[in-house]
């Protein structure tokens, strides 16, 4: 493994736990659009999969909350052209 | 789902927590659901009623982990509204082969979370590590989600004691790396090797957790 994919690497490990600021954002989006082939969430889905099994207690939405959110629900766009994604 | 139980320092000036995994009756025994199409694949096809489901079903998730890495309920509300239209633009990346749909939703919620929490330089609650973490024994989890936890758990059981010390800190308690590096005395090399190395384990377990789990539900390497 090279010492830029070792760097790249890092620079995931950092984004899956809140410790990548701007500068290794930036650095990272240059690394990945160089090689796209590295992009990979494996580290945010092992963080959020420990992050699920850690905090198994889950509270319930607040219905105003619900209700913000089903407004927002109603007004998606169906058409995938039409989300902006 | 399997009871970690952090033991208390051994040794004099030995600081970092011991675990063990105990097995849960109820782990062995869960039964396969029958499969039905994702909410997320029906989503990313244009399925409204889809977009109203995703909401329900992981509307209490994603409320708790904005509560979490947010200073107060009217954020939070805010957080949730972000993370869930982020959830919906994203639906299409969703790979079942990969992580379970409830997986990938905390990961597209922790990603934005982690974002916000850099925009308004906050920081998460701190929630103190107990004596004793008891996993969840959802009855109503689809058996993915249980390999998948029980995969992440072992993990970290198995972890070398400063490494899992570590990935606590940053994952249970929410610390920034330099928080962790204050908190141990750790040079910071250190404390994101550790995070490193830990998340790799635990990413490898994903991925070798596909041996329990149904052939169309396989979490890839």
């Amino acid at each position: 493994m090279s010492a830029l994919h070792e760097r790249c690497l890092a620079l995931l490990a950092d984004r899956a736990t809140r410790d990548l600021d701007d500068a290794g954002r930036r650095e990272l989006d240059a690394i990945l659009r160089e090689h796209p082939e590295w992009d990979d969430d494996g580290f945010d889905l092992a963080a959020a999969a420990l992050d699920l099994a850690l905090h198994p207690t889950i509270s319930s939405m607040p219905e105003s909350v619900r209700q913000r959110l089903a407004n927002l629900a109603r007004s998606w766009p169906t058409d995938p052209g039409a989300r902006g994604a | 789902m399997p009871k970690l139980h952090l033991k208390p320092p051994s040794r004099a000036g030995e600081d970092i927590l011991q675990f063990e995994v105990l097995s849960s009756p109820a782990m062995e025994s869960r039964v396969s659901e029958p499969e039905t199409e994702s909410v997320l694949e029906r989503i990313a096809a244009g399925d409204a009623n889809a977009v109203q489901e995703c909401m329900d079903l992981y509307g209490n998730l994603v409320w708790s982990l904005a509560r979490r890495f947010t200073r107060s309920a009217a954020e939070a509300e805010d957080a949730v509204q972000e993370v869930f239209l982020d959830v919906w633009k994203s639906a299409a990346r969703f790979d079942a082969k990969r992580a379970s749909e409830k997986t990938f939703v905390a990961m597209i919620a922790r990603r934005r979370l982690i974002d916000l929490l850099r925009r308004t330089e906050a920081r998460p609650q701190l929630v103190p590590i107990p004596e004793h973490l008891d996993f969840a024994d959802n009855e109503h989890q689809r058996i993915e989600e249980h390999a998948e936890l029980s995969s992440a758990e072992r993990a970290l059981a198995a972890l070398r004691p400063e490494q899992r010390s570590v990935l606590l800190m940053s994952v249970y308690q929410g610390m920034s790396h330099g928080e962790i590096v204050s908190a141990t005395g750790m040079p910071l090399g250190t404390v994101k090797s550790h995070i490193r190395r830990g998340l790799a384990e635990v990413r490898k377990a994903l991925a070798d957790a596909d041996a329990v789990l149904p052939s169309d539900k396989k979490v890839s390497s």
